[in-house]
């Protein structure tokens, strides 16, 4: 049933182009006829008119006598003798020379309109051939582009993308270039969007891997001094310190869990940048707030410096996860830095970017490592990192967070001069909206 | 994902004998689709010969350099050319402008060349995305570097490349600005899912990059 539906659906519109198409073959046809009548018609007229006008000038001379002749004929050349010449013309009559067929101007005149109506026939005939053969020549050339725009669509659902026929294609035809292009360009996108979901189930993956792993460790340990615990023979002293020790270990895992509930939202997709205009600097107060207690406890100071004065200054962004991502920079700087350090955060208008520097006293990082500390789960190699607590997915999270936002967070060795410590700059772009403004 | 950039035992040597120089030796590497590399450097390393040999500007000694699975020096001069037009977009660290005509026909005129014509939504949107829209009536030379450079990465985005090359782009710019031409070369080229390779001497410039190459007297190795 469907199937008689579709073809029918099919086959319609065809019946109506061929219908058409031969329409106009018609109206070619008989445009053709019209021109070739007319112009035969006149060429007949011209004929007959001069026929008409030697008998004409016969006449005169049957009229005329003797020596008047070579006056007549004079007249005759000034154009200013009347053709009427009556009587002659019934002399002529009368010897039955004017009837059709009987004298030589006549048959001339016969045979000329014989040749023009011949002629002008081949002429049609050729001139027929020639529309139509073109006409079905347009056709077929239609019936390949379709051909091939068949062929391309079908390639596509099986997932070929590549444009061969494009190559194939020579024509000139403007329309049917721009169709190839945005074929070529649905291809693209069609390719691109498969990649991104190959990659996103690639990186899905990998981070269930990852997060087994991370997890395994801290795990394994509580279960270690778990089992110690519940020997017997530990003395008061050595129970104490196990208990300390398993706490320390499910604080980590905590700590883990709640890095890993962030990260792994934020791979999946299930977090949802939502940009708004909003009080850059705010956000910026509301992650040093964040931090406040943390830097208090080691006296450190956080100092905060503008190159200008802002005011307010809105940006496009998210305001929870741009605070995580600069919460997550200022707490490494905080836990890397020795006591009664400073902190100091500088925000620097550029020409797209908003530019944050945020610039610690602390233990400083290799240069090597400098591309590796955005990595997932990545943790410095010196001693300091080791002994401090950390998951390894605060700076990875704060990349993809700024990424997301058409920003960029990087270590910066320039901005730091040689003094100890690290520089990070965050860059987040105005957005179109403000940018027009600046 | 697929590899688009691929080269197999790239070798480029200059002179002969004692003053023979190996700008490039043995270089294998793959670049994978939608990848932003970064080939770091010291000058001297041969960093620049390198990318000349991926871009096709130049004719390696030895080896093969694959774009998109076609053995790219295996074509003839001609068919090169064209190749590098569709495939390939180069950004420069001197800009490489037509200071003649302004901002808007030095993004469209490598399409002329091209015979495509341009794609004005497309453009409008590169060049919004690169924070140019109000510049594009200005002559190049009216323009600071950081958006000169702009204009050229807008104008290698506009051919739709499968490949940008970038060489030191941001070799003439202060720091600050960068900064936010590389990251505005990321967040576009992601974007319009288009691979880069970058090459820098600059090491913080080169952690915007997924992936980091070092290149050391024209030996290639990955880092970490």
């Amino acid at each position: 049933m469907r199937d008689t539906k579709n073809a029918i659906r099919y086959h319609d519109p065809t019946e109506r182009g061929t219908m058409k198409k031969n329409r106009t073959i018609l109206y070619f046809m008989m445009a053709g006829f019209l021109v070739f009548a007319l112009a035969d018609g006149l060429l007949i007229h011209m004929q007959v008119r001069s026929y008409k006008e030697k008998i004409q000038i016969l006449s005169a001379f049957t009229q005329e006598q003797g020596e008047e002749n070579l006056d007549l004929a004079v007249r005759l050349l000034k154009g200013k003798e009347n053709f009427d010449k009556k009587d002659g013309q019934k002399v002529l009559e009368s010897y039955g020379y004017l009837k059709s067929g009987s004298n030589r101007y006549n048959l001339e005149l016969r045979k000329e309109i014989g040749i023009i109506l011949c002629l002008s026939f081949v002429m049609f005939m050729l001139y027929l051939t020639a529309v139509i053969s073109s006409s079905k020549r347009l056709v077929e050339k239609k019936r390949q582009e379709l051909k091939n725009l068949e062929k391309i669509l079908g390639q596509f659902r099986k997932r070929m993308y590549e444009l061969d026929a494009r190559e194939e294609y020579q024509g000139n035809d403007i329309r049917m270039n721009r169709i190839y292009e945005q074929l070529e360009l649905l291809g693209e996108m069609l390719v691109l969007d498969g990649e991104r979901l190959a990659a996103e189930k690639e990186t899905t993956k990998s981070l269930v891997t990852d997060i087994s792993h991370q997890l395994k460790t801290p795990v394994a340990g509580l279960k270690t001094c778990l089992e110690i615990l519940m020997q017997e023979d530990l003395s008061e002293e050595e129970q104490a310190e196990f208990r300390e020790q398993c706490r320390r270990q499910l604080q980590g895992l905590e700590a883990m869990t709640s890095a890993l509930v962030n990260i792994s939202r934020m791979e999946t997709g299930m977090i949802q940048i939502k940009k708004e205009p909003a009080d850059i600097l705010e956000t910026l107060i509301a992650a040093i707030n964040r931090v406040y207690l943390k830097a208090e406890e080691k006296h450190i100071s956080i100092e905060f410096q503008e190159e200008e004065d802002f005011g307010s200054l809105e940006i496009l962004h998210d305001v929870k996860w741009v605070c995580e991502a600069l919460i997550n920079i200022l707490e490494n700087a905080i836990k890397y830095s020795q006591s009664y350090t400073v902190v100091s955060i500088r925000m620097i208008k550029c020409i797209g970017f908003l530019r944050i520097e945020i610039q610690d006293q602390g233990i400083g990082i290799p240069k090597g490592e400098y591309h590796k500390i955005f990595k997932r789960f990545y943790r410095g190699t010196s001693k300091e990192v080791a002994q401090t607590q950390g998951s390894g997915v605060g700076l990875y999270l704060t990349r993809e967070i700024l990424g997301e936002h058409g920003g960029s967070v990087t270590v910066s060795s320039r901005c730091h001069g040689g003094e100890q410590g690290s520089t990070f700059v965050v860059q987040l772009p105005y957005g179109s909206r403000s940018l027009t403004k600046l | 994902m697929e590899t688009i950039l691929k080269t197999e035992n790239l070798c480029k040597y200059y002179g002969k004998g004692e003053n023979q120089v190996r700008a490039v030796r043995s270089a294998n590497l793959a670049i994978k689709k939608g990848e932003f590399t970064a080939i770091v450097g010291k000058s001297g390393s041969g960093k620049s010969t390198l990318l000349h040999l991926l871009g096709g500007l130049d004719y390696p000694t030895n080896g093969k350099v694959w774009v998109k699975e076609k053995d790219i020096f295996s074509m003839k001069e001609e068919e090169l050319a064209i190749f590098r037009r569709r495939k390939i977009g180069f950004v420069f660290q001197a800009f490489n402008l037509v200071s003649s005509i302004n901002v808007w026909e030095n993004i469209a005129l490598p399409l002329g060349l091209d015979g495509k014509e341009a794609d004005e939504v497309f453009v409008r949107d590169i060049i919004n995305t690169l924070g140019i829209t109000d510049k594009i009536y200005n002559l190049p030379n009216t323009l600071s570097g950081g958006q000169q450079q702009r204009v050229a990465i807008a104008r290698a985005l506009a051919s739709r490349p499968d490949i940008i090359l970038a060489d030191e782009p941001t070799g003439n710019l202060d720091s600050r600005t960068s900064d936010e031409v590389v990251t505005l070369l990321k967040t576009s080229s992601q974007k319009y899912g288009q691979t880069v390779v970058m090459i820098t001497h600059d090491e913080d410039i080169a952690q915007i990059a997924n992936r980091i190459l070092v290149i050391e007297d024209g030996k290639v190795v990955e880092q970490g």
